[in-house]
């Protein structure tokens, strides 16, 4: 896939505007019924029967040190190539091309250490996560 | 045996001459001499002539000076003493004369008498008459006072009459005009009460379309439910479209997650993916915007609802008002036939007395009428009563006349003395 045929959906947390790589995505989804995971960090909602498959689904505010308080109206679950992992969100925007969009050069850091980059849009920036360092991060927290 | 006094003088002559002439020879009887004797003769002679002539003449004589004792007291109006003659066994005319006197004295006595009585009785009666005639005159001018005042009042009461008549003239033209007022009343209230009659019918009307507006109300109740109703209907059927643009948006999101996986293959899909969704976006718009409408549209709805109702609770008490105003009326129209029926009934009486007042007026008049004929009447009396008066005093003055008339009378025969022990006036 070159850089111009990316795509990057676009969802919102806190009011603020935030975009996964497409390529990285399985399916986006209503919420669908969990079952709590013992053990496990606050930010994991619990687990939920993904087309046959257990997937993990985590608050991704909560994950990113937010609070999370708003109406979690659409689960991302990520490809499984990645993790067997899923986020909930507050609201999907739209998918945007790659032509549509330009990369921030520099990788900057969250407060809780994750990275991430810019994305400069006609209508606003949004903050691209990278899926695999979070499913990473996720695993960490988990062993940890 | 009556002798005149003629007769009793020759006797006496006689008597005298036979003495004379006897008395020398007497004389010479007595032996004296012859001129002694005849110079005593004719002395005695003498002396006895001269003595039997006295006694004679005074015998004969002394009735005569009783006669004129007793004329001279009756001339002096001494009428109290009989002549008293002397007793002679020879009564002669001076003893006719005597009893004469006596008889004409006893009249005399009686008249005089008679005449004091008479004029003392007359003095007394002519004083009574007098002061009667006073008295009588003082009544007169009482009389006179009071038919002044009776005058006085006569007129008085003429002139109140007269007034009397004034006022009831200024009360009859009162009484017409409250007449006309009251004919003018009865015809304003009968205007009034066309105007009631026609507020009362006007109030019905509104009255009746009242009831067709809440008919109508209903109606548009009714029809405001029903439209709730199908735009509740309309909602749900949004809601759905709604629903399923947001799935087919979350199936297009899929698809072009899927096409995105599958690389240069999935392309046309992500492309038929992308409209797929855009289409779903413009449904869910629509969709939302169909809702937003519907709750605009209940908004109003309910507003106009709202709206329908403040006026309906405003025209309730506009109907309220409105029986109040259809029964005011009906109570101004019956008071005011009532209204009627009194100033007819006030116009009617006000002609009866205008009628009473126009007999009154005439039997004022008559009332007067009398009245002048009173005053005029008062007058004559007075005239009569002073005519009286005048000759009551005339008649005063002419017993007082009389009154002087009888003493004078009085005076008179007060001259004469009739009893002992009275003395004459003179």
């Amino acid at each position: 896939m070159t850089e111009s045929e990316h795509k990057y959906l676009l969802f919102t947390l806190q009011g603020r505007r935030y975009a996964f790589d497409l390529a990285q995505l399985a399916e986006v989804d209503e919420p669908l019924p969990t079952w709590p995971i013992p053990g496990a960090p606050p930010c994991y909602s619990g687990a939920m029967n993904f087309h046959g498959t257990i997937v993990a689904v985590m608050d991704l505010a909560a994950f990113l040190g937010f609070s999370s308080n708003q109406s979690l109206q659409k689960v991302i679950v990520l490809n499984a190539g990645i993790a067997a992992l899923a986020f909930l969100v507050e609201r999907v925007e739209r998918i945007v091309p790659a032509d549509q969009v330009q990369h921030g050069n520099q990788v900057q850091q969250l407060e809780t250490g994750i990275s991430y980059r810019t994305l400069v849009l006609a209508d606003g920036d949004a903050v691209l996560l990278d899926a695999v360092e979070l499913a990473q991060e996720a695993t960490e927290r988990i062993a940890g | 045996m009556r002798i005149p006094i003629g007769y009793k003088f020759i006797i006496g002559f006689i008597v005298v001459v036979a003495a004379v002439a006897f008395s020398p020879k007497l004389v010479g009887l007595l032996g004296y001499s012859a001129e002694a004797s005849s110079i005593l003769g004719y002395a005695v002679a003498l002396t006895i002539g001269l003595i039997l002539g006295w006694a004679f003449s005074k015998g004969f004589t002394a009735n005569i000076g009783r006669l004129t004792e007793a004329a001279e007291l009756i001339s002096r109006g001494d009428l109290t003493r009989d002549v008293v003659s002397r007793r002679s066994r020879v009564p002669d005319e001076t003893h006719e004369l005597a009893a004469l006197i006596n008889l004409m004295l006893q009249n005399l006595r009686d008249l005089v008498r008679h005449i004091k009585r008479s004029s003392g009785q007359l003095s007394e009666s002519s004083r009574e008459i007098n002061s009667t005639a006073l008295e009588i005159s003082a009544s007169t001018e009482e009389v006179a006072q009071a038919i002044e005042q009776i005058s006085r009042g006569a007129e008085t009461q003429s002139e109140m009459v007269e007034k009397s008549s004034k006022i009831i003239r200024e009360m009859a033209i009162s009484i017409e005009l409250v007449a006309a007022r009251a004919r003018e009343t009865a015809k304003a209230a009968r205007e009034t009460s066309l105007t009631a009659q026609h507020g009362s019918s006007l109030a019905s009307d509104s009255l009746e379309r009242m009831k067709d507006f809440f008919d109508q109300q209903e109606m548009i109740r009714q029809q405001f439910d029903a439209f709730n109703i199908k735009l509740q209907k309309v909602g749900k059927i949004a809601d759905f479209i709604g629903d399923v643009a947001r799935q087919t948006n979350l199936l297009a999101l899929n698809a072009s997650i899927e096409a995105a996986r599958a690389g240069e293959y999935g392309k046309g899909f992500a492309v038929v993916a992308e409209e797929v969704r855009k289409l779903a976006d413009g449904s869910v718009q629509s969709a939302s915007d169909i809702n937003d409408m519907i709750v605009s549209l209940r908004e109003e709805s309910h507003r106009v609802h709202e709206t329908i109702m403040e006026s309906s609770r405003s025209i309730k008490e506009g109907k309220k008002n409105i029986d109040v105003t259809a029964s005011a009326f009906q109570e101004i129209l019956k008071t005011v036939m009532e209204t009627e029926r009194k100033a007819t009934s006030i116009a009617d009486l006000s002609q009866m007395q205008t009628e009473g007042s126009a007999k009154m007026v005439k039997a004022v008049d008559e009332i007067a009428k009398v009245a002048e004929d009173n005053a005029a009447a008062t007058e004559q009396v007075s005239a009569s009563t002073e005519e009286q008066l005048a000759a009551m005093q005339d008649m005063a003055l002419a017993t007082k006349e009389l009154a002087q008339l009888a003493e004078g009378l009085l005076s008179v025969v007060e001259r004469f003395k009739v009893d002992q022990f009275e003395s004459p006036l003179i």
